[in-house]
């Protein structure tokens, strides 16, 4: 692999050096594009308390394509499938190059304080979540309190 | 044997997977109209669309003569991505500092244009590191111990991580042979171009010890005039600017976005471009396979700003007006002198003095003999026009100007597949399988839905054979239409390459 962008270098030694209270992101030593993110569950949602493990990962063209991210802990959430994948358009058509890290990780930190569940990526969860709203907060706190530890 | 109606569906669309109208219902329908006979024999279109039969020596001939056009564009494209010491405008080039594995595919001509014109930011050369408390003598140490022309290439760079999984298959499809072919050669090219580089790179760094030296010597340095002098060096990297995306430090003299005036680097600017066609999000239905959409609804949306998202992207660049050297300029990047305001565009009564002093340069220089004196007769004219203009917008769209074509066979290859995929339905249903019975009731008056009708389930009438014989009519049509319409665009594509 080429050597490292001078653009992920300068971001990683940001996140390091001046850390997004409620998320860490630690690159890993073997491969500086991967990245194991701990994310803090917003207060005032059904996720508060708990601590959510993800994984992150630049891709070759980065900043032009934007990085790969993913939920390793269980989430009851309805823009997050069961393989921990995340439907937000900054992850996709949305993603612009001026965006980094540090902006994406907040603004998934955002979804999870104001779920989409009408443009849902896990159906059963979304039908819950409009239809039998706070049984699927419910849930949604059980699981936290289960998994986000 | 090639019962693989999907097989062409590999991100690749090398223009040779077009099926002849003629030999899809030829094979179809068969002579004699013995449809149940065709097609229970197995679906043979496949196999035989791009068969020798079928090709007369003339198309072979035009074939043969596209591909060595396309051969020398790619080669073209490739070398264009070489940053050369005298292919240089006020004190940038007109190559990216690094060419990102010489997979880069803005259309490098327009972009060599607009850089030579000043209506786009040259390719300076980054620091990787700024201090702007540094001092003068600091900076140019800095700078003289730290720039190369050009990021290093390493040998595994050029690899390309595209596999072909058709080239793993026990019976490789033509095209499949095809696509290996062309990948063998663009590595050619790109190691022909890599060498190249190397070469430019270690010339560069010999240029800039060497003038050192002899400036310690006060030796007349004549032979380094293309080598950018401290002064302008200073001139450039003095106030040097972050660009936002790429983090890295360019002089100041960037792109500014018109929207919301921020600025961006033209490395990072030509590297942006349009998403691949895809469906329109709102319209996005998980139930339904891509297949079953309507190809003509697949849209391609314009570059959005990446700093106020605005649809309107473009970028305006205002050369400086102190430093006019290089290509079209008054002077070589090794002439440049701070206090000497020849250099500079302010006066312009200078103009034609300048050009003979020039020229007077040349002689003695055989080094700068050939390039430079070519342009700069009618550079006079060119500047003047330029001056009284405002500076004019680029867009995404302007560098690459392919992304209509793009569509346009993506949206016929999505019509071929589903024309395959309504092929294999049909072989199934005729085979009797019972309780897949389909209503073809309304079918082929509407062009664009008949896929879908055909394949909904749950009717129970039974399909006649001649009601599919239209269907197939009626498919064979859509995709000669569709072949021609790629035509026409690919033709018109040309006509304005030509101009």
């Amino acid at each position: 692999m080429s050597s490292l962008p001078k653009r992920i270098i300068r971001e990683t030694e940001r996140l390091i050096s001046d850390p997004v209270p409620g998320i860490t992101a630690t690159p890993h030593e073997e491969n500086l594009r991967y990245f194991d993110v701990l994310l803090d569950g917003p207060s005032g949602s059904p996720y508060e308390n708990g601590v959510f493990k993800l994984e992150l990962f630049l891709p070759d063209d980065y900043p032009m394509a934007p990085p790969m991210v993913r939920f390793l802990t269980k989430i009851y959430h309805p823009n997050i499938d069961r393989l921990g994948r995340i439907c937000l358009d900054v992850l996709k058509n949305n993603w612009s190059p001026a965006l980094q890290i540090r902006t994406i990780l907040l603004s998934i930190q955002a979804l999870l304080s104001s779920p989409n569940p009408d443009d849902p990526l896990a159906n059963e969860v979304a039908d819950e979540w409009k239809n039998n709203h706070d049984k699927a907060i419910q849930t949604a706190r059980e699981w936290t309190a289960q998994y986000a530890k | 044997m090639g019962n693989v109606p999907g097989k062409e569906s590999n991100g690749n669309n090398n223009g040779n997977g077009s099926m002849s109208t003629a030999a899809f219902t030829r094979e179809f329908l068969g002579g004699d109209g013995n449809l149940n006979g065709q097609i229970t024999g197995g679906l043979r279109y496949s196999s035989s669309r791009k068969g020798k039969n079928f090709e007369d020596p003339v198309v072979r001939q035009r074939r043969k003569e596209r591909e060595i056009q396309k051969n020398k564009y790619r080669n073209k494209q490739i070398m264009n991505l070489v940053v050369k010491i005298n292919e240089n405008v006020d004190g940038g080039y007109l190559a990216p500092y690094d060419c990102y594995k010489y997979e880069l595919d803005y259309e490098t001509d327009i972009v060599r244009d607009l850089i030579i014109n000043r209506e786009l930011s040259p390719f300076f050369i980054p620091l990787q590191d700024f201090n702007e408390n540094w001092t003068n003598d600091e900076l140019i140490n800095y700078i003289l111990n730290n720039i190369k022309l050009h990021e290093n290439i390493k040998p595994g760079d050029l690899e390309d991580n595209f596999e072909d999984p058709n080239e793993h298959r026990l019976h490789v499809s033509a095209s499949s042979l095809k696509r290996k072919q062309i990948k063998i050669q663009k590595m050619k090219m790109k190691e022909n171009a890599a060498e190249l580089q190397n070469t430019e790179n270690i010339k560069f760094l010999k240029d800039i010890k060497n003038k050192e030296r002899d400036n310690d010597n006060n030796n007349d340095n004549d032979k380094y005039l293309q080598i950018p002098s401290n002064d302008l060096l200073i001139k450039l990297y003095k106030d040097s600017e972050e660009c936002p995306i790429c983090f890295l430090f360019y002089p100041k003299y960037l792109n500014i976005t018109t929207c919301c005036s921020q600025p961006i680097c033209s490395e990072c600017f030509v590297q942006m471009k349009r998403l691949e066609p895809h469906f329109p999000h709102d319209e996005e239905d998980n139930t339904r396979d891509d297949e079953d959409k309507d190809p003509n609804s697949l849209i391609s949306e314009v570059v959005k700003c990446p700093f106020c998202a605005i649809s309107s992207f473009g970028i305006t660049y205002t050369p400086p007006k102190d430093i006019r050297v290089g290509i079209y300029g008054k002077c070589l990047p090794g002439e440049y002198d701070s206090n000497d305001s020849n250099n500079s565009d302010n006066d312009d009564d200078d103009n034609d003095n300048e050009s003979n002093e020039i020229t007077e340069l040349d002689m003695e220089d055989p080094f700068t003999k050939k390039k430079i004196p070519a342009v700069n007769n009618n550079s006079n004219n060119n500047n003047k026009e330029k001056k009284d203009k405002s500076p004019s917008i680029i867009t995404i769209d302007q560098i690459r100007p392919d992304w209509e074509q793009k569509l346009l066979s993506a949206r016929t290859k999505m019509a071929r597949r589903s024309a395959a995929a309504t092929a294999m339905h049909a072989t199934s249903l005729l085979q009797g399988h019972s309780g897949h019975n389909h209503n073809t009731n309304q079918c082929p008056n509407n062009n664009n839905n008949n896929n879908n009708n055909f394949r909904s389930r749950g009717d129970s009438n039974r399909t006649s054979g001649s009601q599919l014989e239209a269907i197939l009519i009626e498919e064979a049509v859509r995709l000669s239409l569709l072949d021609e319409e790629e035509r026409k665009l690919r033709e018109r594509e040309k006509e304005r390459r030509r101009k």
